[in-house]
């Protein structure tokens, strides 16, 4: 362990010079989801139970470490991802404040794939989509308002909602068209009131008129949307949904399965994933666990409740794999992979399950056109560390946003990391 | 020098103050010599001492803000805070006339009402549609939040409506109109569903696989803590189902039989639901000890699954039920001393949760040379093991449950066979949109289409306008339908899409939008949303039609029989919880070494509510909400937090507690809600605690402090005493001009600890020499001080003493937060002067609280928009 810190520290001071440097200049200034982006798609994947840090986190640092335990799934794939350590937004600890993931120092505001969202959304079916494998016991997606997400728990709803039957078409479209006489009602009477009432309430009904006007233009965009020709799949998924507690894993594995799908049919480019951990009792390889998801996470440096523990993990990074296989093999409109364009994140808000602490947050990005293959670690005690959300600004940046901000986060990792 | 928010005021407004504005008279001469002789030295353009500008020569009183400037002014000539002592003073009579001067261009040109129109806020959204439509309504998750302004969520000007919020409207609309109108029913198919014990779910330690059957071992109620169903099995079309099961007793203790109760449960509800809130379904008794099969029919609906539930098992989870878990371990610990030595050897705590910890007990249980020595019930070392399993049964009943699973008693699944649906019925939902279509559509009969739609409207638009229609609104509706008809759509179809207009259109969402007196209508609608947080029953709306309400008594008698009805609760518990900011405890963890769960804290708030509604309901004396001689509280808490040990019923329920006149618990400023919510659960906050109760019950709130003052952090080695941390403040004269009013209060409530428990001095939390925790008698707390009149006060004795003496200041707070929340508006000088009249005339009377609500109903503030 000890020789694990000083290459640690070793490692940052390497790149200590260029930390200090305001960076942004160095940056390529693209607009928004410009054509020229090298990443034009996004999915965050977020474990709520975190991922045990000894067993995630590769000894050594840099490209040359030895896969670690959890990463081992991963392993087919190492010129594909990076792995980094140390990282996080400064928040409150405690499961309250899980959503700080994606959401940066203050749990509520709005979260990094809402940001992306809004840039990359606009050209596709869904602006984004939020999903969770398991019963969601938190929220992870917050848009510019604060308001938090619902998350699609039943893998046959979002197949519906990605490759929707004619009939639930033309109803969607009835709704639609019907919905815009509705406003043209509920604007004449707004009008008619208007003359009525006190100056004051002149600006209340304005502020009606304005929410009225823009309800107007989604609809017209979701129904010019109505006429895009619908994806088609052969993807059949059983009978049932897997929304028991124990079948989790194999919700998740066709969760990534159509979210594969959604990417290549370019139906949304902006994705997360909730990982729930409540009393889920897992069997893996024929064996059911002696204890729950959440009991293993509380294992209080009992050695085989982390054993247990790390074994779901490692479950989870299977799945992992496998959509990460998938993007390999799936390609976009040029002809490329599709992970090429495609950053995928694997995070947590919580670094440390048995203590409730939300900070040092293993993060795993794979794919998105960097250069990927190393474990980058960062002593979060050192002078002007990195934050998590410099990786973000990273993130988005290679995504041609021109952003330099998020949440506390005012540099990037583009140094580090590019 | 007058603080920070004052200067904040001028900075906003300066500018409308001092130029020509329109409606702007001139300064008269006595009032322009008053404040060139004793305000200008400081307060003049150039100056401006703490960012006040006084130099004018007009002022522009139709602004609220210059109205509000002004009448600081007054409120500081008034109470001699200004000019300062160092300064040349006004005569008595010269002060006393510039006031009055004040005092009657405030009063003259203040308005009476003027509510920015309200939208509903999210309780009063979920309640409309609840009452318009007669379902069960929730809101969805992504409802955008209401901001709170003014101390509440339900002010006019800070209820906005963004296009997220209108677009959440507009699903929710088409939610409600598909819950009215039946879309097509789908064909159903008779199926047989086979489920093997690996198909079904496990969660927790609540089941396991052994010997090729699922085993249940727990009772417990949330489902995911005992329950097992089958994980791949979901009920698509309601109807009857026939259900068969193969089971056995596994290791019966003495020979009883097994109940298991097979219960109903939507797949989607949580997994945390409790068992006895689902539908129970049949219940079978087993006893034999080889696998037996039984057979029953029930109806299940759409969305369903059949919940698994050992009712009778002797391992019982429920930590409202902890009699039976300590007598069941003492029974298992005295028959077998070789389990009692094995927990005796293993660590307790997290790691020997669940079958790992299991596994390590029965290691030492193997062992030859276990120590049985102090395995005896009469053991110190029992004890303090039981005493210890006792503080979390979920985690021990995680591990003893794999002990059952291998001993015993347990009840076995082996096979179930679900073959239907048998019988297609209608499920609930499909029932309640049959029966709401025929109150809310009903027989064409020998109407013509356009009659019958024309009444269908007339009759949807008074329920969700809260008020007649005019003919022209149906005008407009029918329009919308037949145009939709004419596209070749169904009435039914015609009538879902006027729903979802009705509910998105500005007359719902918005409420009393005429200015000047409210009408009828408007006025029962106000009455029946600030009582209840729905819109007016069927009653009032009568009332309301046949013009009664706006007669003398009427009103008054309405919101007497409102608040009788159950309904009101939503007016107590919003209104309490927002006055006194109790609605905080719901986000409060208090520190573990407070002893005070969160459960208890949300108990604690239903004492503030229970006492409130008392206040009303007994029609109780003003000086009652400070001094008492009763409380309504749990057992509990009236034991742990106020100390009380006599004349408690033994009930877990909340109850009425008799107190003594004069002590130190009872009444606003001695409940635990309150000082919890007024501390951070962890620490007191004087500062916090004092800028409350000049908020909430001095109706006196200073202005928020300046943004370049750093919050005092709690100093938890006591070595500094909050105390000395706030002597700063009366060194710094503008520190002091607030802080002298802020800091005896909080500092006299400094007795109680963060949930209100009385204590003498300052916890001090060291490690002893096992590098356990332990908690030692910090600095004794001085809770003496001097409020600004020059009362000295020792402690919370003296400060109830004091409020009660200044019971009007107290009334005159509570009836402006009335009507703040009832009205939807900060309130204007003028109905401030009513209220002051109204609180005095009470006063002369027998100054009881439901005689002081009633009459602010009765007031012009409340019967105006």
């Amino acid at each position: 362990m000890l020789e694990n810190k000083t290459d640690r520290r070793r490692f940052l001071k390497a790149t200590g010079v260029s930390l200090a440097l305001p960076m942004l200049e160095s940056v390529p200034v693209l607009g928004a989801a410009s054509g020229g982006a090298k990443a034009k798609r996004l999915v965050c994947v977020g474990g709520y139970l975190g991922f045990h840090q000894e067993a995630i986190y590769p000894k050594e640092t840099g490209r040359g470490y030895t896969m670690s335990q959890t990463l081992q799934p991963l392993a087919g794939h190492r010129g594909d991802f990076t792995i980094f350590s140390g990282l996080d937004h400064r928040a409150k600890h405690g499961h309250g404040e899980w959503a700080n993931y994606l959401c940066g120092q203050k749990v509520g505001k709005v979260s990094l794939d809402q940001i992306v969202a809004r840039a990359l959304g606009q050209a596709t079916r869904f602006e984004s989509i939020q999903l969770t494998a398991g019963q969601a016991s938190r929220f992870m997606s917050y848009n510019h308002d604060g308001v938090a997400l619902p998350m699609i728990q039943r893998p046959s709803v979002f197949y519906n909602k990605l490759f929707a039957s004619a009939a639930d078409r033309a109803h969607t479209e009835y709704l639609l068209k019907s919905g815009r006489s509705s406003l043209d009602l509920v604007r004449n009477e707004a009008k008619r009131l208007q003359g009525r009432v006190s100056a004051r309430d002149r600006h209340k009904l304005d502020e009606y008129f304005g929410s009225v006007r823009e309800v107007e233009k989604r609809m017209t965009r979701q129904l010019n949307g109505i006429d895009l020709p619908l994806p088609k799949t052969d993807y059949k998924l059983p009978g049932y949904d897997p929304i028991a507690p124990n079948l989790m894993i194999e919700a998740e594995q066709l969760m990534y399965d159509l979210m594969a799908l959604a990417l290549e049919t370019d139906s949304t480019r902006v994705m997360t994933m909730f990982l729930a951990g409540l009393g889920q009792v897992f069997t893996i390889g024929g064996e059911t666990l002696q204890a729950g998801y959440h009991a293993l996470s509380h294992h209080g440096n009992d050695g085989e409740k982390i054993q247990d523990l790390v074994r779901v993990e490692v479950e989870h990074m299977k799945c992992l794999e496998n959509f990460i296989s998938q993007l390999k093999a799936k390609t976009d409109a040029e002809g490329r992979p599709l992970l090429d364009s495609t950053i995928v994140m694997m995070g947590t808000g919580m670094g440390n399950a048995s203590d409730h602490t939300n900070n040092d947050l293993p993060t795993v990005v794979a794919g998105g056109g960097f250069r990927h293959g190393s474990h980058v670690a960062i002593d979060p005690k050192a002078d002007g560390a990195p934050l998590l959300g410099d990786l973000y600004i990273t993130l988005m940046q290679q995504m041609g946003m021109e952003v330099d901000r998020f949440s506390n986060a005012k540099r990037n990792l583009n140094e580090l990391f590019s | 020098m007058i603080g920070g928010g004052f200067r904040l005021l001028f900075v906003l407004f300066g500018c409308a103050l001092f130029g020509t504005a329109q409606g702007a008279e001139p300064i008269p001469r006595a009032p322009a010599e008053f404040l060139n002789a004793y305000c200008l030295d400081c307060h003049d353009t150039d100056t401006g001492k703490g960012g006040v500008v006084l130099e004018a020569s007009e002022i522009d009183w139709s602004r609220a803000t210059v109205r509000n400037h002004w009448e600081r002014v007054m409120n500081v000539l008034a109470a001699g805070e200004m000019p300062p002592a160092k300064k040349r003073q006004p005569f008595g009579v010269e002060r006393e006339s510039f006031v009055a001067w004040l005092d009657t261009q405030l009063t003259r040109h203040s308005p009476v009402g003027g509510t920015v129109a309200r939208r509903l806020n999210r309780a009063e959204y979920r309640n409309s549609i609840r009452s318009i439509f007669g379902i069960g309504f929730e809101l969805p998750d992504s409802f955008p939040p209401d901001v709170e302004r003014h101390g509440f969520d339900n002010i006019g000007e800070s209820l906005i409506l963004s296009p997220p919020l209108l677009e959440a409207y507009t699903l929710a609309a088409a939610d409600v109109a598909d819950r009215i109108i039946l879309p097509n029913r789908r064909l159903a198919k008779r199926e047989t569903v086979v489920v093997e014990p690996e198909d079904m779910a496990i969660s927790y330690s609540a089941s396991s696989i052994r010997g090729g059957a699922m085993r249940l071992v727990t009772k417990h109620d949330p489902v995911m803590r005992s329950c097992t169903w089958p994980s791949k099995f979901e009920v698509h079309t309601s109807g009857t189902y026939r259900v068969r099961m193969s089971l056995s007793a596994f290791k019966p203790e003495h020979d009883q039989p097994m109940r298991l109760e097979l219960r109903a449960k939507p797949v989607s509800q949580s997994d945390d639901v409790k068992v006895p809130s689902l539908r129970l379904l049949h219940a079978v008794e087993v006893s034999r000890q080889s696998p037996a099969e039984f057979e029953f029919v029930a109806e299940l609906h759409k969305g369903d699954t059949i919940v698994f539930y050992f009712a009778n098992a002797p391992l019982d989870g429920d930590r409202g039920d902890k009699p039976a878990y300590e007598q069941m371990l003492r029974a298992k610990f005295k028959a077998k001393p070789r389990l009692l030595a094995a927990w005796q050897q293993v660590k307790l705590g997290n790691p020997i949760r669940g079958g790992i910890g299991w596994r390590r007990i029965k290691k030492h249980l193997a062992r030859e040379d276990l120590d049985l020595s102090r395995a005896t019930m009469d053991h110190p070392d029992t004890e303090k093991l039981i005493k210890e399993m006792l503080k979390d049964p979920v985690l021990y009943i995680d591990t003893i449950s794999y002990e059952h699973f291998e001993d015993g008693p347990g009840l076995d699944i082996h096979r179930t066979i679900i073959e239907g649906p048998l019988r297609v019925i209608e499920s609930p939902a499909e029932k309640r949109r049959r029966e709401l279509q025929a109150k809310l559509i009903g027989d064409r009969g020998d109407r013509s289409e356009e009659a019958h739609a024309r009444d269908v409207l007339r009759q949807l638009l008074s329920r969700v306008n809260r008020k007649p229609p005019t003919n022209r609104d149906v005008d407009a509706y029918w329009q919308l339908m037949r145009e939709h008809l004419g596209q070749g759509h169904t009435f039914n179809e015609g009538v879902h899409l006027a729903i979802r207009t009705m509910l998105i259109s500005p007359q719902f969402l918005y409420r009393a939008l005429e200015p000047g007196e409210l009408d009828a209508h408007d006025l029962a609608s106000r009455l029946a949303y600030f009582l209840t947080s729905a819109p007016p029953d069927a009653e009032l709306l009568a009332s309301a039609s046949s013009g009664a309400l706006l007669r003398d008594d009427e009103l008054r008698q309405q919101a007497k029989r409102l608040l009788r009805a159950k309904s009101s609760a939503a007016f107590v518990e919003h209104f309490v919880g927002q006055w006194l900011d109790t609605r905080r405890l719901e986000h409060l963890m208090p520190d573990a070494r407070l002893a005070l769960g969160q459960a208890e804290l949300q108990l604690a708030r239903r004492e503030s509510e229970r006492f409130f509604e008392t206040m009303l309901r007994e029609n109780r004396p003003m000086t009652d909400f400070i001094d008492p001689d009763f409380t309504i509280t749990t057992a509990a808490i009236a034991k742990k937090i106020y100390g009380i040990d006599e004349g408690l019923k033994d009930t877990d329920a909340l109850q009425r507690v008799a107190l003594q006149r004069g002590g130190r618990h009872g009444g606003l400023l001695g409940q635990a809600a309150v000082l919890a919510a007024t501390a951070n659960g962890v620490h007191t906050q004087p500062v916090v605690r004092g800028v409350w109760v000049l908020e909430n019950i001095l109706g006196n709130p200073p202005p928020p402090p300046p943004d370049s003052v750093p919050a005092i952090t709690p100093d938890t080695t006591g070595a500094n005493t909050i105390r000395e941390q706030l002597k700063a403040h009366t060194a710094d004269a503008s520190c002091n001009v607030c802080h002298k009013k802020i800091d005896p209060i909080g500092l006299a409530l400094e007795n109680f600890d963060p949930v209100g428990r009385w204590r003498e001095h300052y916890p001090v939390f060291k490690k002893n020499e096992k590098g356990q925790r332990v908690m030692e008698q910090g600095s004794e707390i001085n809770p003496s001080g001097m409020l600004p009149d020059g009362t000295k006060i020792n402690g919370i004795l003296d400060l109830k003493k004091w409020v009660v003496g200044n019971i009007d200041d107290f009334s005159k707070c509570l009836a402006e937060k009335l009507l703040v929340y009832a009205t939807g508006r900060p309130l204007s000088y003028v109905e401030r002067r009513e209220i002051a009249q109204l609180v005095r005339e009470n006063e002369l009377e027998k100054n009881q609280f439901g005689d002081l609500f009633f009459s602010l109903i009765d007031s012009r503030a409340f019967r105006t928009k």
